[in-house]
């Protein structure tokens, strides 16, 4: 299953990110570690947007998370998201990581039932092609608690 | 991706959507007064603003710019040039425009700006660089254009460019000091949002308006104007003009 039906809506993995996707496909949500200034960033990028190093590590993102901010699109942009409105965007925030956000949807909320500071228990979407998306889950929805 | 940062502003500071329909209605009037908007005979109510559709929440219809036609042009030459042209020339005070260090990449900096800057525009910076060029403070500025290509972001825009304090949009615009004859009139031909959206170039060509006394929603005695570029985009740009009287 997919937060939205059309599965053209895939990641094109490119140099900066087919790491990120591979971790992703083995299940493993993971952020940037810059080897010289130690800052954590995302999306991924080739070089480190604080000091310039080109020495790029990997860590595991902090299970914690919460939502920082949300949206319920009401508009499709593009015909493969008629179908899903209103769909939500949600901007993830980690506690434990303040320097990393992550943009994702909220799979199984309704518009009323999403606020800022909920926390959020992460899911993995299969969407074929070998691509896992992150993807989350209100933690104190009774259905999947 | 706008609609993101405003949902964490109302959250954070207590913007109501009445504060982002006070922008939209404010333009609006403007535009009546502006036979070239698009939007010139179009009356925009309170009611037909909260009955409009919602788009991305809290954005409607209303708070978004539109989709036109249009074009612009300025003419930029030197001073002594200027003095032989057959228009009143008007004064390039001061103009920047540059991306912030800590803004990250992409539009909105892909959400990942510190804390302290995920609830702006991203333009404070540019603004102090901009104020400091012109030897002005935000006091000197009689009339505003901003870049408005969603109404919230101008609520941003009005703290970026230190006309209030972090938050303290809402309480600025609920006093009427956006509107013509207000403390500070801003986008007075109408705007991105009434006008036409041509890219803000527009505001550029309304802010040359008010400093010739051409406007049709003149700010007596303007001598100064603001016009901003885009927000919540890096790099922007600003610029200062005088009347050069």
């Amino acid at each position: 299953m997919s937060y939205f039906e059309d599965r053209d809506l895939a990641p094109d993995p490119n140099d900066d990110d087919e790491a990120y996707w591979a971790n992703c496909a083995q299940r493993r949500l993971t952020f940037q570690q810059c080897g010289a200034c130690k800052t954590v960033t995302h999306p991924p990028i080739s070089v480190c947007p604080h000091c310039q190093s080109l020495d790029r590590g990997w860590i595991e993102a902090p299970t914690e998370a919460t939502v920082f901010s949300f949206t319920w699109i009401h508009s499709a942009a593009h015909d493969s998201v008629t179908r899903s409105l209103p769909y939500n965007v949600v901007v993830v925030e980690f506690p434990s990581l303040p320097s990393v956000r992550l943009i994702s949807n909220v799979v199984d909320a309704e518009p009323t039932s999403l606020h800022i500071g909920d926390a959020l228990t992460m899911v993995w979407e299969d969407i074929g092609g070998g691509i896992l998306l992150p993807r989350f889950r209100l933690a104190a929805d009774s259905k999947w608690s | 991706m706008i609609s993101l940062v405003l949902q964490r502003y109302a959250w954070q500071y207590g913007m109501e959507a009445g504060d982002m329909a006070e922008i939209a209605l404010a333009l609006r009037d403007n535009a009546s007064r502006n036979p070239r908007a698009v939007m010139h005979d179009r009356l925009l109510t309170l009611e037909t603003y909260f009955a409009s559709r919602m788009i991305a929440e809290p954005l409607r219809l209303y708070d978004c710019c539109m989709e036109s036609d249009g074009a612009c042009a300025v003419l930029v030459t030197s001073a002594e040039r200027a003095r032989d042209l057959a228009c009143r020339p008007v004064q390039v005070l001061a103009a920047t425009g540059y991306g912030e260090a800590d803004w990250g990449v992409g539009p909105m900096g892909s959400h990942n700006m510190p804390l302290g800057r995920y609830t702006t525009g991203g333009q404070s910076e540019l603004a102090r660089e901009l104020y400091a060029l012109a030897g002005l403070s935000p006091a000197d500025v009689d009339v505003a254009q901003f870049y408005d290509h969603f109404t919230g972001m101008v609520l941003l825009a009005l703290e970026d460019f230190g006309f209030c304090k972090i938050g303290e949009a809402p309480d600025f615009v609920r006093a009427g000091n956006i509107r013509w004859g207000g403390k500070l009139p801003i986008n007075t031909a109408g705007g991105c949002l009434s006008e036409a959206y041509v890219h803000g170039l527009n505001n550029l060509v309304e802010g040359v308006r008010q400093l010739r006394g051409e406007s049709t929603s003149q700010v007596p005695n303007a001598r100064v104007c603001l016009v901003t570029g885009g927000s919540a985009i890096s790099p922007s740009s600003a610029a200062l003009l005088g009347s050069g009287a």
